[in-house]
């Protein structure tokens, strides 16, 4: 579904992905791990459309997605997670769940300002598929809340619940579980199941490996830019160079 | 109590219409006068926060806009067949167009610069406003204005002007409150929370920005026309800086993203100097002392009166007064009724590992330090800690385990970056839990961050020159002065990694510290530099005896420099096991930072 | 013609030492603490009024002068010290308005102690041409303003490349968090650009109150130009300070000599408006990183 062929991106000569290639297939879920500063994010807003990559190519559905501004690539199906929640702060939280429903709603500003009835029909149907959301993943009692309200690891659930009411077949997850309790990291796995039950394609970024090999089938391990492996889970945690980079294990043996 | 505030945030915006009702049948003509002006000015100000408060773009360009209508209405209404209605029409449809046009500037500057063309634009208007009136003597002092003619009646000043407005007013008002409170208002927010990460979640930012223009100028350009029509004459001289940046004071200090908010500002910027002005009078008549002296300087006053608005709102009330007053409702209401956001504290187990058991006292002892960042992320959960003086620890633990919180609640915290702390970090006994990085810098502690380590604008001699001790910095770092004098004149941003960490380490002994923090010595290092650096930290303890805590994701590093080793998970701390590598220690460590090989 | 040449050649000149010497005032203020000051005409003319009631005590004018800059120096800290400190981490848009808001309080402060209307200063020089270029006489005036820009910047520019105060100014701009880490009182750094800044502009308000006349709301509107030459050259560089006010001087001279004094302010704006749609971050600016 998405492919990332030899991309790269520099800072100001700063190298922070290498020419790294990837494959992603369509319903599954892939897993990107790698410490902090190893390109895990800049790689996800490559192909979001924050960064354009320096050279190389990324893919959606044979479609290049280089050039295209964020939201057009949005708009293609692929959607997106936060690291940190604190930029959309002030948003009530079911407002913030129909954020991504774009499509779904006329772009007239002048019928939303006369109160349109189709338009006022639609609100209403769509504010109550994304209480249903919330009832299923257990939050509905923040609804009306401000997600500055919230506690943190819920407002990453609420994240994720954003893109579970969008339409997005392909889902970036930008470190779901970073900052989190571990109280909090199973209702988080259960949404990333709920995603998946739903037949959505699923990328997760994250540097709790346990969490990201529980669900990945296949992963890819990426330190200071450079793509170090690619597998299933089992063969990249095996592998001896991801070992000794990632996890400096080796004088254990 | 609480009932009652819930009622009131709910229905405060009464306050307006009451206010207005009251005003039409008191009778005042003075009074009414001013209650139009400032329904005039506050669908200005309605517009500027559509697009500033709601849209997120800042913009100085309500007295361009409103002079352009108030021309327009004055250069149209001499026309016989336009009339008062007709011309309000073009005026704003005029007022749209410039929207689109403004739109334009705006998809490509950002910020701070689209604000500087506007007010470029503003100087701009009003030199094309003084040029027309120089075309003709009569327009000197100022092109008059037809008499607003609706639907065969003559709007005369006082009650039939006022209805009209008001009734325009809430006309506007209901408008943008039905846009606010659906999909557009969403898209809008949206984009004013953080644009760039809208357009990845699906806003078409660029589309809902340019409605917000055309709309916000329309609305604006039609509060020109009135004014035109109002007043009678239209004189560029009405439209200063002052005037166009006084919306933007109405809009700050009641409140962007309230109507009442910015309906209350419109009225406070506008009434406020006549009140003023008016109090003088009536309390100094014939006066000397400094009541006559109030009253002879009242006009130079007013004109400073919202200077000092601003800088009082900015200082004590930065959200605007209503947003302010709403949110102490609202953490009434709401939060009362909110469910518990504190999870079950974790295990106390974890709490008693790192004891010191040693007579002497510690130099760092930080006691079940609880540590949350302003978006609620529990970064330190309860951590116990004893340092004795001229030890070297380290911490570890994988990203995102606490470790860096731990070292800046150790150095302390800003207030605007909003931290709660609560336990206790004490340095030599004193408790120093809360103070600022300055003052416990000033205490001989000193934090070598993970980012942002080196001064990068500065050369490499700049800053150990002009920052501590040069001599404390060659005494420290024998070994790596050679390295740095090479270096000497080229700014540390060109330096690598490995020679930032030196520079760094340098600088900060430098200082002659108490107790050196290093975050992440070897994050992004390869490992002959961090070789490099590992000896280096080694030589400096071994020399200076400075106490040291590091915290590393990498084991091996940590292990082959400290003296003790501790584990960070979840936010708190337990034993990894001496460095000799006892059995348990090395279980530890694979249990704990390495959860991939369970 | 030669005469032409000689206006435009002088009028660029002694207009843009002013500007610069405003400009690298702005600039200095920008890098250290983040604050886009449109106060900046406001305290060319309170350096003005100093400096007329310095003359007034009898002191001649290059005391005069000193004691008036230093005087707006203080003053200048002392706003920070009392307001601008209590709004560090404020968002850039705010902090505009807050110094419309600081330039209002200080303009109607000096119309209360010095009265509305609007004063000449009293004549530092004779009004005589020294010497003429290309036809266009020069009086010792001009010289004066041009000597005060060039003294103030290499000054300014030598006090931040080569002490050590200035140093840990530049590391400030840099990183204030790291400063505050490294034992650099960021407080006291932040007062002196203030001061700084302050000082110079209040220099290039008496040499402006000398050319023309002393009030208030005409040093406001070339302050504001000021702004625009400083925007033009880009807003972090000092260098593009100096460049963007001699490039906008000179657009104006040419201007005025073309179409007639009125449009002066308006060329200006319209030069702005240009240069921010081809390069927005001036001419030597940086351009903002955007991250995610």
């Amino acid at each position: 579904m998405l492919h990332v062929d030899d991309v790269s991106l520099d800072f100001g000569g700063i190298k922070a992905i290498d020419s790294v290639s990837l494959e992603v297939q369509e319903g599954r879920c892939f897993g990107l791990i790698g410490p902090n500063g190893a390109g895990k994010t800049a790689m996800l807003n490559c192909v979001s459309g924050v960064y354009r990559p320096t050279s190389g190519a990324i893919r959606f559905r044979g479609e290049s997605l280089l050039g295209l501004a964020p939201d057009q690539i949005s708009a293609r199906g692929v959607g997106r997670t936060f690291q940190s929640m604190e930029q959309f702060e002030d948003f009530l939280v079911l407002d913030y769940l129909l954020v991504s429903r774009s499509a779904q709603f006329s772009t007239s500003t002048l019928l939303a300002a006369l109160r349109w009835p189709s338009l006022r029909r639609r609100e209403r149907d769509e504010r109550a598929r994304a209480g249903e959301t919330l009832e299923k993943l257990g939050i509905a009692q923040y609804a009306r809340h401000r997600l500055s309200e919230v506690p943190y690891g819920t407002q990453k659930l609420i994240d994720i619940a954003r893109v579970l009411c969008s339409a997005a077949p392909f889902v970036l997850l930008d470190e779901p579980t970073s900052g989190t309790t571990s109280g909090e990291r199973p209702s988080i796995s259960e949404a990333l199941d709920l995603l998946l039950a739903d037949g959505r394609t699923v990328v997760v970024v994250d540097h709790d490996v346990d969490f990201v090999t529980r669900h990945a089938e296949r992963v890819a391990a990426l330190d200071r830019g450079v793509l170090l492996a690619t597998g299933t889970s089992r063969e990249v945690l095996a592998d001896p160079v991801v070992r000794r980079i990632y996890l400096g294990l080796v004088n254990d043996g | 109590m609480r009932q009652f505030l819930a009622l009131a945030s709910r229905f405060g915006w009464i306050v307006v219409p009451v206010a207005f009702v009251w005003v039409l049948a008191s009778g005042d003509r003075y009074w009414q006068f001013v209650a139009g002006l400032v329904i005039i000015y506050a669908l200005s100000a309605l517009g500027l926060d559509w697009l500033m408060g709601r849209a997120g773009i800042v913009s100085l360009g309500n007295g361009a806009l409103m002079a352009a209508g108030a021309f327009s209405a004055a250069y149209l209404s001499q026309f016989e067949w336009a009339s008062f209605p007709v011309t309000l029409l073009l005026v704003t449809a005029l007022g749209g167009v410039l929207g689109l046009l403004m739109s334009i500037p705006a998809a490509r500057l950002r910020g701070i610069y689209f604000a500087l063309v506007t007010l470029a634009l503003h100087f701009i208007v009003v030199f094309v406003g003084h040029q027309y009136q120089q075309t003709s003597t009569a327009f000197l002092g100022g092109v008059p204005v037809a008499d607003p003619v609706l639907f065969g009646y003559e709007l005369e000043l006082g009650v039939p002007w006022l209805l009209f407005l008001g009734v325009l007013l809430g006309v506007v008002w209901l408008l943008l409150h039905s846009m606010y409170a659906a999909h557009p208002g969403r898209m809008w927010l949206a984009i004013h929370e953080n644009e760039l990460a809208a357009r990845t979640i699906g806003v078409v930012a660029p589309r809902w920005k340019l409605s917000a223009f055309v709309g916000s100028s329309a609305l604006i350009t039609l509060s020109g026309g009135l004014l035109g029509f109002y007043t009678g004459r239209v004189s560029a001289d009405t439209f200063t800086l002052i005037f166009a940046i006084g919306f933007v004071v109405m809009v700050i200090v009641g409140g962007q993203r309230s109507v009442t908010g910015v309906l209350l500002g419109a009225t406070a910027v506008t009434v406020a100097p006549l009140l003023f002005g008016q109090l003088t009078r009536d309390l100094s008549s014939g006066q000397a002392g400094f009541l006559g002296w109030l009253r002879d300087n009242v006009f130079v006053l007013n004109s400073g009166l919202f200077g000092v608005f601003v800088l009082v709102v900015l200082l004590y009330l930065p959200r605007g007064v209503v947003p302010s007053l709403a949110e102490w409702v609202r953490a009434r209401v709401i939060h009362g009724a909110a469910p518990s956001a504190t999870p079950a504290p974790l295990s106390a187990a974890s709490t008693e590992a790192a004891e010191v058991e040693s007579g002497e006292p510690p130099l760092l002892e930080i006691r079940d330090l609880r540590l949350t960042y302003r978006n609620g992320a529990r970064a330190l959960d309860g951590v116990d800690l004893g340092l004795r003086r001229g030890e070297l620890l380290a911490v570890v633990g994988r990203n995102g385990a606490g470790k860096s919180s731990l070292m800046r609640a150790v150095t302390g915290f800003y207030r605007s970056e909003g931290v709660t702390l609560r336990g206790r970090v004490a340095v030599d006994g004193v408790d120093i839990a809360g103070r600022s990085p300055a003052r416990s810098a000033r205490l001989g502690i000193t934090l070598v961050p993970e980012r942002d380590k080196v001064f990068g604008g500065l050369t490499v001699g700049e800053q150990l020159r002009n920052v501590g001790d040069i001599d404390a910095a060659k005494d420290a770092m024998p070994n790596e002065w050679e390295l740095l004098e090479s270096r000497w004149n080229s700014p540390a941003g060109l330096l690598s990694g490995g020679e930032r960490q030196i520079l760094a380490m340098t600088m900060a002994a430098s200082l002659r510290p108490r107790l050196l923090l290093v975050d992440e010595m070897s994050l992004g290092l390869s490992p002959i530099a961090i070789d490099r650096v590992t000896r280096a930290l080694r030589d400096l303890h071994e020399r200076t005896g400075v106490t040291i805590l590091i915290v590393e994701q990498n084991v091996d590093v940590a292990r082959g420099l400290a003296d003790r080793v501790l584990l960070m998970e979840a936010g708190t701390l337990r034993p990894l096991g001496e460095p000799d590598g006892s059995p348990a220690g090395a279980a530890a460590a694979r249990e704990g930072s390495i959860d991939a090989s369970r | 013609m030669t005469r032409d040449l000689g206006t435009l050649l002088v009028g660029t000149i002694v207009d843009g030492s002013l500007y610069a010497t405003i400009g690298v005032g702005f600039v200095i203020l920008f890098r250290s603490t983040g604050v886009i000051n449109f106060a900046q005409g406001a305290f060319m003319a309170l350096g003005g009024y100093l400096y007329l009631a310095a003359t007034q005590t009898g002191l001649p004018w290059l005391f005069a002068l000193l004691a008036a800059v230093a005087a707006a120096g203080a003053i200048g800290a002392g706003v920070y010290v009392l307001f601008f400190r209590r709004l560090v981490g404020a968002e850039l848009f705010p902090l505009v308005i807050a110094t419309l808001g600081l330039s209002t309080v200080l303009t109607v402060g000096m119309m209360l102690i010095w009265g509305p209307q609007i004063r000449t200063l009293p004549a530092a020089f004779e009004m005589r041409a020294l010497f003429t270029v290309g036809g266009m006489p020069v009086t010792a005036l001009d010289v004066f303003v041009v000597v005060l820009a060039v003294v103030a910047i290499a000054g300014v520019a030598g006090l931040v490349q080569g002490t050590r105060l200035g140093t840990r100014m530049r590391a400030v701009a840099d990183s204030s968090l790291l400063s505050g880490l490294m034992r650099i009182d960021v407080n006291k750094v932040s007062a002196l650009a203030w001061g700084l800044s302050c000082a110079l502009t209040a220099a290039a308000g008496v040499a402006f109150a000398l050319r023309s006349t002393l009030d208030p709301i005409t040093s406001q509107g070339f302050g504001l130009v000021a702004f625009a030459a400083v925007l033009i050259g880009g807003l972090d560089s000092l260098r593009g300070a100096v460049v963007g006010s001699l490039i906008l001087a000179f657009v104006q001279t040419s201007a005025v000599l073309v179409l007639g004094g009125s449009w002066a302010e308006v060329t200006a704006y319209v030069a702005l408006l240009l240069i921010l749609f081809t390069r927005p971050q001036g001419v030597f600016g940086s351009p903002s990183v955007v991250r995610l």
